[in-house]
């Protein structure tokens, strides 16, 4: 099956939900109870540790499971332009004055190689949790997804979150939409954020109030068709995979004592 | 020429009746206003009107979105209830008009076994009546696709399999073929058509395409303003040009042609056609004779 196309969005969801949908590999095949007690782990990982080889390793070895799930590189790598904002725009106020190796200065501003570390390690465990997620949600259907979550969260707050996630594409939906108007008449997102602010402000504003109102349709069609506030997913979760959740389980221990222990790479304190 | 139908004696064959009912927008305005409607089990029923004549909010009513603020809806010659209101799901399903609002779920398997699950069945009943739902629409083809990936037809299909795939008596269809390439519209047509030749459904469609109605409805209700200002037989409705343009609706294509040939000629024949095969017959066996 040729490799379909992202639409454009960052990240595309429909993209996601097609590989989690119709995709088959190693990963697909998981007990997803393991998937996310991994993403737990992997997200306690990143936080404990502290050696930067450790979390570009932790990175790389997110991106080999990524292609093992024969997910899309290519659009994974356009999917870091977010997280990569989200972190550099955090960074560029923490890597001033931090100890070590002055490089330069900009101004009285002096940046070191210990705020390059910490910019390094930030970007890092960014990419890894949004590589590691990715995997999640690509390689897990939705139905699985909505059985854990009901199973995991008390009820409303397992409803919330499963159709927050489906909010999420009809918002990212109507704002594709959005684009697709302004390029068809010849502007551009870059160059209209900068060159009228306000005016797109009001239609970024206008586009989530377009989300809620169709999110309402929605509501309105699925009480149409019985929803009262409990979603019973049609199909249950896979059995429980006892070997995988062990795995899991011997993980979550082995970090632990890693850290007790002050294992290379795990002492002294998260930055 | 102004006619408001109210208060109708009700029919009491209907599964659902709306009662003198009204809906008031928190504007103030009316959606609905003394409305009275029923539908059968095996007939069609077109709700015919312009743009904010109330068909949509009449769909609305029917299923028990909405709670009219005068009035009663009744099913079975049972008043509605507050408590029952929120099961008038089991006995009327809506197709919405626009099928993107309805189909919410990642797959078309999932999204059609939504209703059933509500329904109580297990999931593997509710994926059963799925399968079978999309096989009566004849989209078997849909069943493991993604609604994001799939055209306008394909996910009216997949929202009208939605619907039939909880077995409702009535079904209420909002704009059915609106949006829809003529293909796919006479797709949709025919699978309505071949609903009601099973006479378990009572269907209700809303539609200001008159062709369509014409060729498809036992009944014709006409709205105006939030009111019925007409109800009668298909070809009595699309023959009173008053109403039409009272209705801001035009005639059908075929009753156009009609009065043109007959103006023409100076003739006319009874019964008059309303649908194409109509018009055809009657040229080619009443016409020359």
């Amino acid at each position: 099956m040729p490799a379909p196309r992202s639409s454009g969005h960052i990240p595309d969801p429909n993209l996601i939900t097609l590989y989690a949908e119709r995709r088959d590999s190693v990963l697909h095949r998981l007990d997803p109870r393991a998937k996310v007690g991994a993403l737990a782990w992997l997200v306690l990982f990143v936080t404990l540790a502290q050696s930067i080889p450790l979390l570009v390793l932790a990175w790389a070895s997110t991106v080999v499971v990524y292609r093992a799930g024969r997910l899309p590189l290519r659009e994974l790598l356009r999917w870091y332009v977010i997280p990569a904002i989200f972190v550099l725009s955090l960074v560029v106020f923490l890597i001033w004055e931090e100890h070590g190796t002055p490089l330069f200065q900009v101004g009285g501003l002096v940046l070191t190689t210990g705020g390059l570390e910490l910019a390094l390690s930030l970007l890092a465990r960014a990419f890894t949790t949004v590589t590691f997620s990715l995997v999640v949600l690509m390689t897990t259907r939705y139905v699985h997804l909505a059985g854990l979550a009901g199973a995991i969260l008390p009820a409303p707050i397992d409803q919330v979150f499963l159709l927050s996630y489906r909010f999420l594409f009809t918002t990212l939906e109507l704002i594709d939409g959005l684009l697709l108007a302004i390029r068809a008449r010849g502007g551009g997102l870059v160059s209209g954020v900068l060159g009228r602010t306000r005016l797109f402000a009001g239609v970024f504003a206008l586009s989530f109030v377009r989300a809620y109102d169709r999110a309402e349709r929605v509501g309105q069609a699925m009480t149409a068709r019985g929803y009262s506030g409990r979603f019973a997913p049609s199909e249950p979760l896979p059995a429980r995979s006892a070997a995988q959740l062990g795995v899991i389980a011997l993980a979550f221990v082995a970090l632990a004592l890693a850290v007790v222990g002050g294992v290379p790479g795990f002492e002294g304190g998260v930055h | 020429m102004t006619r408001t139908i109210c208060c109708a004696p009700e029919d009491p064959a209907s599964v659902v009746h709306i009662d003198c009912a009204s809906h008031v927008y928190p504007d103030g305005s009316y959606g609905m206003h003394a409305m009275c409607f029923s539908v059968r089990r095996g007939e069609v029923v077109a709700v015919c009107g312009g743009n904010g004549s109330g068909k949509s909010t009449l769909i609305e009513h029917l299923n028990g979105t909405l709670v009219p603020a005068e009035g009663r809806v009744q099913v079975h010659g049972e008043t509605v209830d507050d408590v029952h209101r929120r099961e008038l799901w089991r006995t009327v399903g809506v197709v919405f008009q626009d099928a993107d609002s309805q189909l919410f779920a990642p797959t078309v398997l999932e999204d059609v076994a939504f209703g059933p699950t509500n329904l109580g069945l297990v999931p593997d009943e509710a994926r059963v009546a799925a399968v079978e739902a999309l096989e009566a629409v004849g989209a078997s083809a849909l069943t493991h696709k993604i609604p994001a990936y799939m055209s306008g037809g394909e996910k009216r299909l997949a929202a009208i399999a939605g619907v039939l795939a909880m077995k409702p008596e009535v079904i209420a269809f909002d704009e059915p073929t609106s949006d829809l390439d003529p293909v796919n519209a006479a797709r949709v047509e025919a699978l309505i058509i071949g609903l009601r030749g099973q006479e378990r459904y009572g269907i209700v469609l809303t539609t200001h395409d008159m062709d369509f109605a014409a060729r498809i409805a036992d009944r014709v209700t006409v709205l105006r303003h939030g009111s019925v200002i007409a109800e009668g037989p298909p070809r009595e409705m699309f023959y009173d040009a008053d109403l039409l343009a009272d209705a801001g609706l035009l005639e059908p294509r075929v009753v156009r042609l009609w009065r043109e040939l007959c103006r023409r000629t100076g003739r006319d024949l009874e019964p008059r056609p309303i649908t194409e095969i109509e018009f055809v017959s009657a040229l080619a066996g009443g016409w020359e004779g």
